[in-house]
């Protein structure tokens, strides 16, 4: 069994989302682990939840990834374990050079709250071995800086190594470059997305297409263990 | 630090008049209440504490109209927000407040701190809020500079909203030209909380700790009132601004603190309210009040932004995200660790005496010892003139207009495309409706829905005002704005529980203002009794008035239902081909007020028909056991645009379309807004059931169809109309309304 | 033609919760010495127009878009071709 851990920051507001996901959707051990802490040994995977860490001030991400906790992200990334950030997440894992790239403010310039028609674009990751690939699924967007942009040569290099994950279908919410909703580190354990999969795992609330998300770490994890 | 003027120089000059303290009220508190002149600081806590925001001295004596009990009420009207029963242990705290003159001053700020402040009432309380909802009233949208306005205004409510991480789910947004001066911004929070964890605005015990906790003081929002009326030019050159600029980041961490410290260690807490209008007067003298103490502060103690702030400065500031605490003597290093781990100031600032006196020292000076009920409860009620606004009695002499409907289809897609109709998704799809996943129904449906974690069950809220029909008729106008959001209610598959308001007026001293603000008051308060939904909380904004143009009375109603089983939750959306469609409630000819009549006239006319609200309250409540029983699959409720504008927005999600026999209604009367009724359809299989329980309250109109087209056969004409070219009216009007014209 | 930059920034008086967000943190990666940051932001204007013209150009563009007089203030730069 896996033990998960969902990083709370000063202004987190989707790291309840993510543990009730976790917990009582796919009954996994997981816990908080507060920006203060500086370890995360005994977590088998870490994920960085969506919101406004520090109020999004200066820059989304900027100052959360000066934090305590940081190094120890760090340091699970670099030994292969699962990283997961979601929005605010995603603008962390970019800010600490975790992930290339760099998320800015949507092209329409303003905060977008809708649910978008997504392609899984790899299904050969640790976080999407259930989904179909070129399989389209529908999940929330919420965010105002999420135009994903990065140097050709960058976005040539994601391409190459399979390393775009989701893309947007259909309509481009935020003007990210190709498309891009969701990338991998070159080593395929650190997954950063703008859309929130946690917002759609429940019937009652109108959309399960980001359960099979969750229950693809968890089986690979359970397996690799 | 000097005061400003001695004594003698204020009952000389004068300057409280300035501050909206009358001559009268000067000399009844320097004569009665305190034996002596007051001095500066004092005459400044005087005025503000004496303010109709925060004393309700106009507005009391007809706010006791409203009924505020029922067997589900734990706290009504008094406290940070009205508190309500909702079975396990739990309870709903809900409150609305306006912001309206900050609003139209900045739109971005105004509305912004609107909502701040609006849930600092809420975890005051020791809830967690978990919804937002807004009402906003904007002028029209041919002018520039509204448009910025409403630009503005939405992104300054989903700034605030989305960084707390708390989903705005439902709400309104009409436009009419009485708001060109004067916008209005209502919002209204939603909290979840076990009843155990209840606290209260009470400062008590003597020796115990006055706590000060949050962001540090400025000169924010000092003299709100008299900067707003400055010239605007002067204004530019001052390096001085009177705008409360929040900050929800600062809030998120107080809020999570506060609750931290509500639900693990109570017994450190006697008391806890939100510095808000007056910031620590008003918490303070209302804590000590409440508790009948005596309390001594010392000013010197309190965090502050700026440097050489007079102690007037210091108790009136608004600053936002600051909170006042009563704490158990020997508990402050405690609570301060709390607070400490959250980058929070806390701080003791003073202490609970014996007696009932209210002490302030600052730069080692006593400046201001008077009785706390001096602030708090001798405020002069006074009886205000009120008189029949003559428009109405004119209005009943006239005949009534009769709108001749030669095309419905045409008109139904001139309504569509009406700002205050329209979708407006465009401003919505700005707020993050979704946040702690829990939201079932969102912007869109007849009231947004929060489900309940742990259990089966949830809360549907609206928010409702209709400012036009109050202006033609208050008291009739105020029972359909209470009508409506029940009906909301309804529809959506919940309990109606109780109500919060905003309610916004023009200048009271005005006698036809203060006629209308009783008689909407009576409306409301008739309509509230017979559907047993009291009044629980709310706020009264006065003075709403552009060059002496009033807004239309503008009650709005917040009103939140109790879904009991998740299962009975009831779609707005007609999607089920196959299905029974039926009208529920009779059809007048009834125009006046309507999108009808303002879209055809350009004005305003007409009486308003008397209301039956018992027969109302009766079909609603069958309607309710019928959706209970799982015999309804779609509901809507018939507001702007009538039944036309109903049928079309319950068949935008989906495929479906209707074909309806309407020959009981005339091409005009698609478009009546006769109000309290409500569009429903049933499973064939549960017709007869249906038609046996609701009687002659529901009339068979037809069926939902498997194609994609409205069909309808009136009396006079008869309609067909692509479903998909309808909604693109709809959805593309308002976009294309904000967009710039030039 | 003329390239302006117009600084638009808080008045005094207002909180700046960026500002002082940003200054914590300058503190926590070891910068104690900086005792505050303010933010603000800045327009670049190219202006085909008289050098004895720049002042008022600037003052209503600033007056009527670029600065919200209830709270902000504003200055300029000329910076020259």
């Amino acid at each position: 069994m896996m033990k998960i851990a969902v990083v709370v920051f000063p202004g987190s507001n989707c790291d309840v989302d993510l543990y009730e996901a976790l917990h009582t959707v796919c009954h996994v051990d997981v816990e908080y682990v507060s920006h203060r802490a500086t370890s995360l040994d005994g977590f088998d995977a870490v994920m960085l939840p969506g919101g406004f860490s520090y109020g999004d001030y200066m820059r989304s991400g900027a100052i959360a990834r000066f934090t305590n906790i940081m190094p120890a992200v760090v340091k699970m990334a670099h030994a292969g374990k699962p990283v997961f950030g979601t929005c605010n997440g995603f603008q962390i894992l970019t800010e600490a050079g975790l992930l290339p790239g760099a998320l800015k403010h949507n092209n329409g310039q303003k905060f977008v709250c809708k649910t978008v028609p997504l392609e899984v674009v790899n299904n050969q990751t640790l976080f999407t071995s259930e989904y179909q690939v070129h399989e389209r699924i529908n999940l929330p967007i919420a965010h105002a800086d999420g135009c994903y942009v990065a140097s050709q040569q960058t976005l040539d290099q994601l391409e190459d190594h399979h390393q775009v994950v989701f893309r947007y279908a259909d309509e481009n919410p935020n003007g990210s470059l190709r498309n891009i909703a969701g990338i991998t580190n070159e080593q395929g354990n650190v997954l950063g997305m703008m859309p929130h999969p946690e917002r759609a795992v429940e019937a009652i609330l109108g959309n399960t297409d980001g359960l099979r998300l969750f229950k693809s770490l968890l089986f690979n994890g359970t397996v690799k263990a | 630090m000097e005061q400003a003027m001695t004594p003698e120089e204020i009952k000389e000059q004068k300057p409280y008049l300035d501050w909206s303290l009358t001559e009268k009220e000067y000399n009844y508190i320097a004569d009665q209440l305190l034996g002596r002149l007051p001095n500066f600081t004092e005459t400044g806590l005087f005025s503000a504490m004496w303010s109709e925001h925060c004393s309700y001295k106009k507005s009391k004596p007809v706010l006791r109209l409203f009924p505020n009990k029922n067997a589900r009420v734990l706290q009504g009207p008094g406290e940070g927000a009205g508190v309500v029963d909702i079975d396990d242990g739990q309870a709903v705290v809900f409150k609305a407040e306006s912001h309206n003159h900050p609003t139209t001053v900045e739109p971005y700020q105004g509305a912004a701190t609107g909502v701040g402040g609006i849930l600092r009432d809420i975890f005051s309380m020791g809830a967690r809020p978990i919804a937002s909802l807004d009402s906003l009233h904007f002028g029209e949208l041919d002018d520039p500079q509204m448009r910025m306005k409403v630009a503005d205004t939405v992104k300054g409510i989903g700034d605030y909203g989305n960084c707390m991480g708390i989903p705005t789910v439902a709400g309104e947004t009409t436009f009419d030209p009485c708001y060109q001066g004067n916008i209005l911004c209502n919002a209204m929070s939603v909290g979840l909380m076990d009843q155990k964890d209840i606290q209260k605005g009470k400062a008590a015990g003597i020796g115990n700790a006055v706590m000060y906790v949050g962001a540090k003081t400025g000169r924010d929002g000092i003299h709100g009132a008299t900067f707003a009326s400055a010239d605007f030019s002067d204004e530019n050159a001052t390096q001085r601004s009177a705008v409360q600029v929040g900050d929800p980041f600062m809030e998120k961490l107080l809020m999570e603190a506060c609750l931290e410290l509500i639900h693990n260690h109570a017994d450190w807490l006697v008391g806890i309210q939100d510095m808000g209008a007056a910031g620590i007067v008003s918490s303070s003298a209302e804590m000590a009040s409440e508790g009948k103490s005596g309390m001594e502060l010392n000013l010197d103690l309190v965090p502050q932004r700026e440097t050489g702030m007079s102690a007037y400065e210091i108790m009136l500031s608004e600053s936002q995200e600051r909170m006042l605490l009563c704490v158990n003597k020997g508990h402050e290093e405690d609570v301060k660790k709390i607070f400490d781990k959250y980058d929070l100031d806390a701080v003791t600032i003073g202490r609970i005496t014996e007696g009932h006196d209210y002490v302030l020292h600052h730069d080692g000076q006593e400046v201001c010892h008077i009785p706390v009920a001096s602030l708090t409860d001798d405020v002069l009620e006074e009886a205000s003139e009120e008189q029949k606004p003559a428009r109405l009695q004119k209005a009943q002499d006239e005949p009534a207009w009769q709108p001749t409907i030669d095309n419905p289809a045409k008109t139904l897609r001139q309504l569509l495309q009406r700002p205050t109709i329209a979708s407006d998704e465009v401003l919505t799809q700005q707020y993050d409706t979704q946040v702690r996943t829990s939201t079932v129904a969102g912007p869109g449906s007849d009231a947004g829905i929060i489900r309940i974690r742990g259990y089966h069950k949830g809360l549907a809220m609206t928010t409702d005002g209709n400012g036009r029909f109050v202006y033609l008729d208050p008291e009739i106008g105020g029972q359909m704005a209470v009508t409506e959001a029940m009906t909301n209610i309804i529809a959506s598959g919940a309990e109606p529980l109780a109500i919060t308001d905003c309610l916004n007026y023009g200048d009271p001293n005005d006698p036809e203002i203060f006629w209308e603000l009783h008689h909407s008051i009576q409306g409301m308060a008739d309509a509230c009794r017979i559907f047993d939904t009291p009044v629980i909380s709310g706020n009264v904004s006065l003075y709403n008035e552009n060059n002496g143009n009033a807004i239309y009375p503008t009650p709005m109603v917040g009103m939140v239902g109790l879904i009991k089983n998740l299962d009975h939750v009831i779609p707005s959306f007609a999607t089920h081909a196959g299905d029974a469609v039926y009208l529920i409630g009779k059809t007048g000819d009834d125009y006046a007020g309507s999108e009808l009549q303002k879209m055809l006239n350009g004005d305003l006319s007409g009486t308003l028909p008397a209301l039956d609200l018992q027969a109302i309250h009766e079909y609603c409540q069958k309607l309710h056991q019928q959706m209970v029983a799982g015999n309804v699959t779609a509901a809507h409720d018939i507001s702007e645009g009538g039944l036309g504008v109903a049928l079309a927005e319950m068949l935008f999600q989906g495929e479906t379309g209707m074909q309806l026999d309407l020959r009981s209604l005339t091409a005009a009367q698609l478009f009546s807004e006769t109000a309290g009724r409500l569009v429903v359809t049933v499973p064939a299989d549960a017709r007869e059931t249906f038609e046996n329980e609701m009687g002659p309250d529901a009339q068979y109109i037809g069926q939902v169809t498997n194609t994609h087209w409205l069909e309808l056969h009136l009396q006079n004409a008869e309609m067909n109309e692509n479903l998909t070219d309808l909604k693109k009216l709809y959805k593309e009007a308002l976009p294309c309304q904000l967009k710039s014209k030039d | 033609m003329v390239n302006v930059r117009v600084f638009v920034t808080y008045k005094q008086s207002v909180f700046d919760p960026q500002g002082d967000t940003i200054t914590k943190t300058v503190h926590t990666i070891g910068h104690p010495e900086v005792e505050s940051v303010k933010v603000g932001k800045f327009f670049d204007l190219s202006l085909d127009t008289m050098p004895d013209q720049i002042d008022t150009v600037v003052k209503d563009i600033a007056t009527k878009l670029l600065v919200n007089f209830n709270m902000e203030t504003y200055t300029y730069q000329v910076l020259g071709d």
